[in-house]
């Protein structure tokens, strides 16, 4: 037999084993230390790089939006100026078109008309036909028809067609009467009254066209006479005097608000993040976990905000080991593994803009994309594997040097309600799919949730009225 | 050696990454690693794999290290000899798993006794030496169960075996040992004379 003095010689041997430093030894560690363990300058070499990234994005942010802005003030301008000039060559056409009528008398009155954008006329007035689109009012150039008609209350349709248009037709064309048997070729009226005879309704309609008509030719016993005697004297006085006065009860054109360029800083908005995650490896889902984190963002434009933060999370997840590689000088690796539960502590530091689909004064609709980097600060793996002998083993490993810089796809939609101009919330379910393994074991890991958002903008200024 | 004091400090430097701290454990723990290292493998190539990749371990984990004794750097050394003979096995695993022999009859358990005289002959460096000229896989469980104290059930769940093949392995790395001393004593006495 083998006797244990024997034994206990080879343990004597071992124990007396001894080997000196060998300096070439530590040579071939520091790449592994590098790898595995690296300095802490690689660190702050991401924190710098990721400081710059995200200047560069606030500073193209910034540009953009300043651009945007300045593009917006000249439109306005544009805009006014438009508005102001065709106001001006309003009066001057008042003032100068020769009343014409049928008698060659003037009769010519403007009424005040279009108080309101609905085009409501006044009462007891007399008028000419107007013709108004939008909010824009011209005179017609020449007018050689002077109708009056019942005064209808009703508004003008905002779909009366311009002038222009070849398939309108003005309602002094509605007076060439062919069974009056009238000669005189009637001018487009730039402004005509068509909800007066065709009650809101578009003079397309040909039926409409001959109740028009049909309107004007009984009417014609109706128009109440002019007063002549007014008229022979001074026709271009009167004409005059009542066109100013129209003209200055003519209501102005609505004047666009001024756009106020926002101060820079109201853009900002700091937002305080909770919601759960859930995280999973192939077709295995793994627990559900909750995520918080604290971000800002910064509204370049009305649509868009770019958004950044920093958010904390565990991922739980299992995998199994087709889909786990296992490092090398992982201490259980290769044999018989058949599942890894996993438990990581992540810090997240999303980058994403999200762009407003809908946006009202107290809801919006938004889309969101971006890349998330994912720092692991703590990984904690249970091995199971099982060896031939039946026996089934567990082990634990824990490693926390994982970096994934913007690895991680993020995807997200979601509603956010205002409060105020300051306050609001915002409800919004994500996924997220990594570019990279992920972790220890280099998993395609996804995750998926909702995370809900109190936003506030510190820098706005409360005005119950303002809005951002 | 390092005192206790100083490996509290030189610990408390890995934790926080430092690479002088770890280069002074590297070093000052280098040759009892290498000592345990160097009995599971034939090549010192293998052996200063096994121990960087040891080492690594070592440094990776640090920060949940304990002591278990008062005596801080024996608990340490216990700690280390611990994730080198794990990371020998996972080694061995790797390379060399495929060269364990199946389960023999019992019969070929015996392994005839040696002298007491020719045990007293023989040094240390000579059984270091046969060791490394072992079948890998005998080496693997001749020095589990007898250097390290594994039971036959212990190895069979480190290798992924049955404890029958670890015992056949165990009598065979005898056999061959005593094979091998004996043809080194036989050398040895030639040269001598």
């Amino acid at each position: 037999m083998w006797s244990d003095e024997m034994d206990k010689h080879i343990r004597d041997a071992a124990g007396n084993n001894r080997h000196g430093f060998e300096e070439n030894a530590w040579e071939k560690m520091l790449p592994l230390l590098d790898e595995h363990l690296p300095q802490e300058k690689k660190r702050r070499r991401f924190i710098i790089f990721w400081f710059t990234g995200l200047a560069i994005a606030i500073g193209m942010a910034g540009f953009l939006f300043t651009r945007q802005q300045s593009f917006s003030n000249d439109k306005k301008v544009a805009e006014q100026t438009t508005a102001s000039g065709a106001e001006t060559k309003q009066k001057q056409t008042a003032i100068s078109k020769p009343a014409v009528n049928n008698g060659g008398q003037s009769k010519r009155t403007l009424i005040a008309t279009n108080k309101q954008e609905n085009n409501t006329i006044n009462e007891n007035v007399p008028y000419e036909t107007l013709t108004h689109t939008g909010n824009t009012k011209t005179i017609p150039d020449q007018q050689k028809n002077t109708d009056t008609y019942p005064i209808n209350k009703k508004p003008v349709p905002t779909n009366i067609k311009k002038e222009n248009n070849p398939s309108y037709q003005p309602a002094s064309s509605l007076l060439n009467n062919k069974s009056r048997g009238r000669e005189e070729k009637q001018e487009d009226i730039s402004l005509n009254q068509q909800a007066i005879i065709t009650n809101g309704s578009t003079p397309e309609n040909s039926k409409e066209k001959e109740d028009r008509q049909d309107m004007a030719a009984n009417k014609e016993t109706q128009l109440p006479e002019t007063d002549s005697s007014t008229n022979n004297k001074d026709p271009g006085a009167v004409v005059n005097k009542s066109r100013e006065d129209s003209i200055a009860a003519m209501p102005e054109q609505p004047v666009k608000p001024e756009i106020k360029s926002l101060n820079k800083s109201s853009q900002f908005s700091i937002n305080i993040s909770l919601g759960p995650d859930l995280s999973a490896v192939g077709a295995q889902p793994g627990n559900w976990q909750m995520q918080y984190g604290i971000g800002i963002g910064y509204a370049v434009s009305r649509h868009i905000t770019l958004r950044t933060g920093f958010y904390v999370g565990r991922k739980v997840y299992a995998a199994d080991s087709t889909s786990y590689k296992t490092p090398y000088n992982n201490l259980y690796n290769y044999f018989f593994l058949q599942r890894i539960d996993a438990n990581c502590l992540v810090y997240e530091i999303p980058v994403t803009v999200a762009y407003n689909v809908i946006r009202s004064a107290k809801n919006s609709l938004f889309i969101s994309t971006g890349l998330s980097s994912y720092l692991m600060k703590k990984e904690e793996y249970e091995y199971y594997y099982k060896a031939p002998s039946g026996n089934r083993q567990t082990h634990s490993y824990s490693y926390s040097r994982n970096a994934h810089l913007f690895s991680v796809i993020n995807l997200s939609a979601g509603y956010q309600y205002h409060f105020s101009n300051r306050l609001s919330v915002i409800a919004e379910p994500y996924i997220k799919v990594p570019v990279t393994g992920i972790g220890n074991g280099k998993v395609n890991l996804n995750s998926g949730g909702v995370l809900f958002t109190v936003g506030f903008k510190p820098f706005v200024s409360k005005q119950p009225g303002r809005k951002d | 050696m390092l005192s206790a004091e100083e490996l509290q400090a030189h610990i408390k430097g890995c934790v926080l990454n430092n690479r002088e701290s770890q280069k002074k454990i590297y070093s000052s723990f280098y040759g009892y690693a290498m000592s345990i290292c160097h009995r599971y493998t034939s090549r010192n190539e293998d052996a200063v794999e096994i121990l960087n990749d040891g080492f690594l371990k070592v440094f990776v984990e640090i920060y949940r290290f304990k002591p278990a004794y008062t005596d801080s750097v024996s608990s340490f050394k216990g700690w280390l000899r611990k994730i080198m003979i794990y990371t020998a096995i996972d080694h061995f695993r790797k390379n060399h798993k495929h060269q364990l022999v199946g389960e023999l009859h019992e019969s070929f358990l015996h392994v005839p006794a040696a002298h007491e005289d020719a045990i007293d002959k023989i040094s240390h460096d000579e059984i270091m030496a046969a060791i490394k000229y072992l079948t890998p896989g005998y080496r693997t469980v001749l020095n589990l169960f007898i250097i390290e104290g594994f039971s036959h059930e212990e190895i069979a769940n480190e290798l992924g075996i049955s404890v029958g093949t670890s015992k056949s392995n165990l009598a065979k790395a005898r056999r061959q040992l005593q094979k091998i001393l004996f043809e080194q004593n036989k050398t040895a006495n030639r040269n001598v004379v």
